[in-house]
Parts: structure tokens; C-alpha cells; sequence
């Protein structure tokens, strides 16, 4: 019954924050896998990588073997969180003009920009507490230079919309009354442009579907980096005996699209994953390097995936999981995983988790005219 | 009302459009209700420092720059915060004051549904 009221009291909790705390947001792509489960492999799976991150998330995980989402992350996207000075449409795709003004091209990613920061709260056994901080960032994102013509066509259809509405603005005229009283102008204006509205309509359709299509292309290979710490207490004691864990990892990932259609979104994702961990658990710390592979099909909003991770060093073991996800809007993700994890004892995992999405408060730019 | 002086002389007077927006964005210059200048397809609206015409061809006219912006790319969540994200600024020089910076008051952009229309005017005064 504990558990049963638990759950309850985080989901509302959750669902209240959402609602009152961040009610001027911004949303951005995608609810990250947090590195500060990724170190202690409680994550449903350890490679993974998100696009652009939200401004704050939170990832609750429920183990199959008992208690009520003992595991808890939340994590933050410091760029989100601060006040961006220049962000252009563009930044947001890791695109930028080319030299001549006429195309687009790669542009590398400003590491910031995908910065998640990410504490974690960790019950694996009852007497075992842990503590971890994380961070991540994307170094690197390749698109296909046909998506970036296809980016280039999504953008030039705008831009013939923009010319069509200005040529409304154009044949409205009345400048002077713009000048001498805006207020009066804009109301003209609005029931004049609205009138022509359904002129636009026409082609609207055809650029909002172009460029809302773009949204959605994936870069066919990224690489993610990424660190994290957590300290482990035991016997619920703050000074008693605890030792610690950390360790730096990269995930690259190579996606590849099934079809070749404008508005594609399922994909053939592989990827590769190197992790350099140092355990310090008294007689039983360990130095291990995991080298892992995961497959993963994306249909649309389903990702079904494979991962398989082999520890050496210290420790020879493996890590062998099926996972599944499932994207229920932009901002609730569902995720579980079904497998073999690390150690010899209490090496199951079998995980349903919710990750939640939230988005930054507004942030005033102040005007004034000169 | 924001002016820039000018005089007699031929040298030419430079223009540039600053835009900072995270949804698709196009300028558009005028003198005398005739476009001269529009940004170029992938500058998000922004245009590079442009000569517009001499001091003496520019006298007495005004300039407009129209920037248009589209939010309909964007999610609800991403509008509200592109909003207070969105910047434009102007800056004109050659004239005998120099460099100036102009900007427009964000009570007096225009906002249609998706579509946000900011209409500035300089009056390039002798």
C-alpha cells in the first residue's frame, strides 16, 4: 500500500509541476537518458543518445523486484536554464550558411548547447543508497548532405512565404498610419491580413509540412561524451562506512533511415559505446573498461533495441539487455528493460520507468527604442 | 521617431539588419516604399553591412526594414519563449553622425497568429 501512495503522491507531484512551475516554456527535442544512472547501469540502457535536450527532466525508474521508484533522476540543460543570446533557427539544427549565403552546411556543435547536468537517486539494494552526479554533451552531428539539401528546399519554401506576406503588408500601404498610430494600424491590419489569409493558406500548407518535416531528420552519426560520479552509503548512515564510483564514457551512434521519404522518422539506429569506470568499493573496487554495441529499430514514436556490453579489466562480465521505449507525447516518455546486467547476484534488471520533459521558464529581453 | 542625419556628400551609407530568432525569420528594405534589399535565403533574416546609397541620394527619404517571423515551425511551448528570445537591431553608418543603433519597441510589433511583423522607420534627416 506504501508503494501504491508513493507512486501516487510523484505522480501528481510531477503532473502539478509541470502545470504551475514552468508555465512560460520552452520545449526542445527530446528527454535524455541521464548520466547519472548510466554509472551505477541502472539506466534501462546505458547507450542511448538524445537530440537536444529539455530544459529539466526527470526520470523515475520501477524495478519488478519490489519498492516504489527508489530510482529517481533529474537532470537540467544549463543552455535552457540560462538566458541565450543568439540562437538562431538554425544553431538548433547544428547548420549554418554557407561562405556564399547559398546553401547550409554541418557546423560544429557548440558543447553547451546539449549540456545535461543530472543528479540520481539510487536504492539498488535496501541497506544501499547512492548518490550521483553527471554530465553530457554532444561533440559531433553529421547530417546527410541530401537532408541538408532537403533542409535547404524546407527553408526556401518559407522564404517564398515570407516574400507573399510582405506583399500583403505591401499592398495594405497605409504607412503613415502605421507611423502616426500604430495601435490603429495593427488593428487595420490584422482584419486585412486575415482577410488574405486563405491566399496564403494555399501555399502554407505546403511550407508548413516542408519545414516541420525537417524537424525530424536525423544526423547519420553523432557522438555523445560523458561523465559522472556517485557515492554510495550504506545502512542509511551519512557517516558511515561509503565509497564512490566514477567514470567518463563515449556514445557514438549511427543512424540510418529506412526510406528515403521527406517526412521519415523511422530509422536503423547501431551504436557503439567505450566506458573507462573505477569502482571503489573497498576490497571489492574494480578498474574496468566496457566496450558495448546496441541495435535499435525507431518506428516513429516505438524504439525497440538490443545492447550488449562486455566488461574488462579487473572484472570480466557482461551486460545483455532488451530494451523498449515509447514516446506518449513531447513530454512523457515510457521506457523498460528486460535482461542481464552486470555482477553475478541481483544481476536482473527489469525496469518500467517514466521520464518526464520540462521546459524553461520565460526569459525577458527588454526592449528600447532608439 | 528615429532619424539619422545625412549630408550632401557621396559617400555611402551602410546598413545592417541584426536578427536573433529562433524561428525562421526574413527582412526587407525600403526607401521610399521601393525594396531594395532582402535578406539572403539562409542569414535567418539578418543582413550583412550593406551600402544603401550616398548620403546625397538618401537625403530626405526613409528607410524601412520590415522583418517578418514565423513562429508556425515551433511548438506551443517553443512560441512563448521564442517571443521574449527574438531580437532585431539595426545599425546605420556613413552619415556625418557615424555609427548609430536603432531599435524598435516590442510594443509596437505586429503579431498575427504565427506571424510577427516589425516595421521599422528612419527618417534620413539633412
Amino acid at each position: 500500500m506504501r508503494s501504491y501512495i508513493s507512486y501516487i503522491f510523484v505522480l501528481c507531484w510531477a503532473v502539478s509541476w509541470s502545470q504551475d512551475g514552468f508555465e512560460a516554456p520552452l520545449t526542445n527535442l527530446s528527454i535524455p537518458n541521464s548520466p547519472a544512472f548510466v554509472i551505477l547501469d541502472e539506466a534501462p540502457s546505458l547507450i542511448e543518445r538524445p537530440g537536444t535536450p529539455k530544459a529539466l527532466g526527470a526520470e523515475l525508474l520501477q524495478s519488478f523486484d519490489g519498492g516504489t521508484f527508489d530510482n529517481i533522476a533529474v537532470e537540467f540543460s544549463p543552455f535552457w536554464l540560462s538566458k541565450p543570446k543568439k540562437l538562431t533557427y538554425f544553431d538548433l539544427k547544428g547548420l549554418t550558411p554557407t561562405e556564399d549565403g547559398k546553401g547550409l552546411k554541418n557546423k560544429a556543435l557548440n558543447p553547451f548547447l546539449n549540456m545535461v547536468v543530472s543528479f540520481a537517486h539510487v536504492r539498488n539494494q535496501d541497506t544501499v543508497t547512492n548518490i550521483s552526479l553527471g554530465i553530457r554533451t554532444t561533440l559531433l552531428e553529421l547530417k546527410h548532405p541530401r537532408d541538408i539539401k532537403r533542409y535547404e528546399e524546407g527553408y526556401k519554401a518559407v522564404n517564398r512565404l515570407f516574400d507573399l506576406k510582405n506583399s500583403i503588408q505591401r499592398d495594405f500601404g497605409n504607412e503613415q498610419l502605421q507611423r502616426d498610430d500604430p495601435q490603429e494600424y495593427q488593428k487595420q491590419f490584422s482584419v486585412y491580413y486575415k482577410d488574405r489569409l486563405a491566399e496564403i493558406a494555399v501555399e502554407q500548407q505546403v511550407t508548413a509540412a516542408a519545414i516541420l518535416d525537417t524537424l525530424v531528420i536525423k544526423p547519420i552519426f553523432a557522438l555523445d561524451v560523458a561523465a559522472a560520479f556517485a557515492h554510495r552509503f550504506y545502512n542509511n548512515t551519512f557517516k558511515g562506512s561509503s565509497d564512490q564510483r566514477y567514470g567518463f564514457w563515449a556514445t557514438a551512434e549511427f543512424a540510418l533511415p529506412i526510406g528515403r521519404e521527406f517526412n521519415n522518422t523511422n530509422y536503423l539506429n547501431a551504436y557503439a559505446f567505450a566506458r573507462y569506470l573505477r569502482d571503489e568499493a573497498g576490497i571489492f573496487g574494480f578498474n574496468t573498461i566496457d566496450i558495448g554495441v546496441k541495435a535499435e529499430l525507431q518506428l516513429s514514436k516505438i524504439f525497440i533495441g538490443y545492447e550488449y556490453i562486455h566488461r574488462s579489466g579487473d572484472i570480466t562480465d557482461f551486460r545483455s539487455v532488451g530494451n523498449l521505449r515509447y514516446i506518449l507525447n513531447n513530454k512523457i516518455q515510457l521506457v523498460g528493460s528486460f535482461g542481464n546486467n552486470f555482477n553475478d547476484f541481483n544481476d536482473l534488471v527489469s525496469t518500467l520507468g517514466i521520464r518526464w520533459g520540462f521546459d524553461s521558464k520565460d526569459q525577458k529581453v527588454n526592449f528600447v527604442e532608439n | 521617431m528615429s532619424t539619422y542625419k545625412t549630408n550632401l556628400s557621396g559617400f555611402p551609407i551602410q546598413l545592417v539588419v541584426e536578427v536573433a530568432s529562433p524561428a525562421p525569420a526574413r527582412s526587407y528594405v525600403e526607401i521610399d516604399s521601393v525594396e531594395i534589399i532582402k535578406s539572403p535565403d539562409f542569414s535567418g533574416g539578418s543582413i550583412l553591412e550593406t551600402p544603401i546609397g550616398s548620403n546625397a541620394q538618401l537625403q530626405s527619404k526613409t528607410l524601412k526594414i520590415t522583418t517578418i517571423i514565423d513562429l508556425s515551425p515551433l511548438t506551443d511551448d517553443e512560441k512563448a519563449l521564442a517571443l521574449n528570445m527574438i531580437k532585431t537591431a539595426y545599425t546605420l553608418n556613413g552619415g556625418p553622425d557615424g555609427l548609430q543603433l536603432f531599435w524598435l519597441l516590442k510594443t509596437k510589433w505586429i503579431q498575427i497568429d504565427d506571424d510577427i511583423f516589425i516595421n521599422k522607420y528612419i527618417d534620413l534627416i539633412p
